[in-house]
């Protein structure tokens, strides 16, 4: 502060806009890096003469993108729906478990080290048999994203909820609470940073279950579409569903971000 | 001078705790203490850390359970945590997303009391803390020692008839503890009815309570009860005074020669300076 008015008599134009521009930083720095690897992108393809086939330039991918808008919306509804879907019923089922965990030391001894097991199967390898089980339906893709993600959920919520401060618990008992005040008022709002981090990779986590489903069985979707466009050489379409494809990513994924704000104020409130 | 009760408010008959019990790793932590504590009293727990000093608190809290002997409050066997004690841990134990003032009501939406009726008295017992400009900030936003006095605020608001304190300022400095302790005896004469309070440090002992019980380590027991004279109100500079000087002297030497007691029967070399 004291530096920066010192300085501010001998460069007035930088003391001006020095401020403006130093919060906009995050913001500025990650968009110029994105503009320009996209304007060499641009470049080297135009002067080495890469066929499009291989790697179309920025500009003919934006214009793929622009007419087949309508397509790509239709295909990106059901990869969304789908990926909330299988997001929501990892986050509910791997909360409950750990729960579950954390009140049962039972269950704990028996499931944790197994699930820690599990989680280092390449599940990927897994996608047929939901196929075999459950059908070349929607279902058996929700499943699949909700199996694929409900891990990092899990193991994140336990360790939330055990790492709960000892002496705050201990608090709740001199107070006479019930195990369920003590959940409600102190151990659920410990565990919301950890649960929220764990919700955050389930929810990338989700979208890559559900394009895999696509991949394998689907008439419908990005992944589906991303497939049909390579099997006509369409190079363009594939940059356009896979540049839609991120916007989805970071929209849920800051969903869950603006989720995750409110709840936590929610919470510094009452 | 209080009228002499038949029954005393906090009576611990013969109480042992022993981890571990019946496994070689054994541990002794309090070994057959009794004492009794009529209502209104303040007596502070006097002694070493590590001497079992903090299990006993908890044991008649209800918060730790007795491996041998009774423990009666208000004339009934403890049995777990009532609602009529308080409790002060050594650290302030906030909830970090909650304001000061939620955190002082804290207790109250446990116990499942109107929140409506006792705002009032929160804001008044931070207000005689002097953080009236502080109830709404959250604890990282507050120091050491305001989120100790945000404590005794939360111990004292749902209104306990006896009130346990851990080592509540140990972790804080020398200046900030002076200060807490004064705060401590303001409030106790308005609030509070009866309180053990658990330290290491035998000038805080002295200068807060009613009387001060010694315990030590190995045999983990009571070796003085002493009756402090001084009356109340107490300024800070009782402190200074040669009687008060006197008492510390006192007990100082009661702690040094029973761990000078306990280290014979511990089987350490005997120090002859000691011997006389």
């Amino acid at each position: 502060m004291t530096a920066e008015s010192h300085a501010a008599p001998r460069i007035a134009s930088r003391a001006v806009l020095g401020p403006d521009l130093r919060q906009m930083r995050p913001v500025i720095l990650p968009l110029a890096t994105a503009g320009t690897v996209l304007l060499i992108w641009q470049l080297v393809v135009t002067a080495m003469r890469i066929p499009a086939v291989i790697l179309p330039p920025p500009v003919e991918i934006a214009v793929e993108l622009w007419r087949n808008l309508p397509v790509l919306l239709h295909h990106a509804i059901p990869t969304t729906l789908d990926s909330l879907m299988g997001f929501a019923l990892a986050t509910a089922l791997g909360v409950s478990l750990a729960v579950a965990i954390t009140y049962s030391p039972l269950l704990r001894d028996t499931l944790y080290p197994n699930l820690v097991v599990f989680q280092l199967i390449p599940k990927v390898a897994l996608a047929p048999l939901f196929v075999v089980w459950l059908g070349i339906s929607s279902e058996s893709r929700v499943a699949f994203a909700a199996f694929v993600s409900f891990f990092p959920v899990v193991i994140s919520a336990a360790v939330g909820f055990s790492s709960t401060e000892a002496s705050a618990l201990r608090l709740c008992r001199s107070l006479t609470a019930s195990e369920w005040q003590s959940f409600v008022m102190v151990r659920f709002p410990f565990a919301l940073p950890a649960i929220f981090s764990g919700m955050k990779i389930a929810m990338t986590l989700a979208i890559i279950g559900v394009i895999i489903g696509e991949f394998i069985s689907a008439k419908a979707g990005l992944g589906f579409y991303i497939l049909y466009a390579s099997s006509r050489m369409e190079t363009g379409l594939i940059f356009a569903a896979l540049f839609v494809l991120c916007v989805i990513g970071v929209s849920l994924f800051g969903a869950v971000a603006l989720a995750e704000r409110l709840v936590r104020r929610s919470y510094g409130r009452r | 001078m209080p009228v002499i009760e038949r029954q005393p408010y906090v009576q611990v008959a013969e109480v042992s705790k022993i981890y571990r019990s019946g496994t070689p790793n054994a541990v002794e932590a309090v070994s057959s203490v009794s004492f009794s504590v009529p209502h209104g009293q303040f007596v502070a727990i006097l002694g070493p850390s590590g001497c079992g000093k903090s299990t006993l608190l908890m044991m008649v809290g209800g918060l730790e359970s007795v491996t041998a002997g009774h423990i009666a409050v208000d004339g009934s066997a403890m049995a777990g945590p009532r609602t009529s004690i308080g409790v002060m841990f050594q650290d302030s134990t906030l909830l970090p997303w909650k304001s000061a003032l939620d955190n002082v009501l804290f207790p109250i939406r446990i116990l499942k009391r109107p929140l409506d009726a006792y705002r009032d008295s929160a804001r008044q017992l931070l207000e005689r803390v002097g953080l009236d400009d502080f109830a709404n900030k959250k604890p990282h936003e507050l120091s050491g020692g305001m989120r100790q006095r945000v404590a005794i605020c939360r111990a004292l608001v749902y209104e306990p008839e006896l009130l346990l304190m851990d080592e509540p300022f140990s972790a804080l400095d020398a200046i900030t503890r002076d200060e807490m302790n004064a705060l401590l005896l303001d409030l106790w004469q308005q609030y509070a009815k009866t309180a053990l309070f658990v330290t290491h440090s035998i000038r805080e002992a002295v200068f807060l309570a009613d009387r001060v019980l010694v315990m030590t380590r190995r045999p983990a027991t009571i070796v003085e009860d002493l009756t402090i004279p001084f009356a109340r109100p107490r300024p800070m500079a009782i402190g200074e005074s040669p009687e008060f000087n006197e008492i510390c002297g006192h007990l100082r030497e009661r702690i040094e020669e029973s761990h000078y007691r306990g280290r014979r029967a511990g089987r350490a070399p005997a120090r002859p300076e000691f011997v006389a």
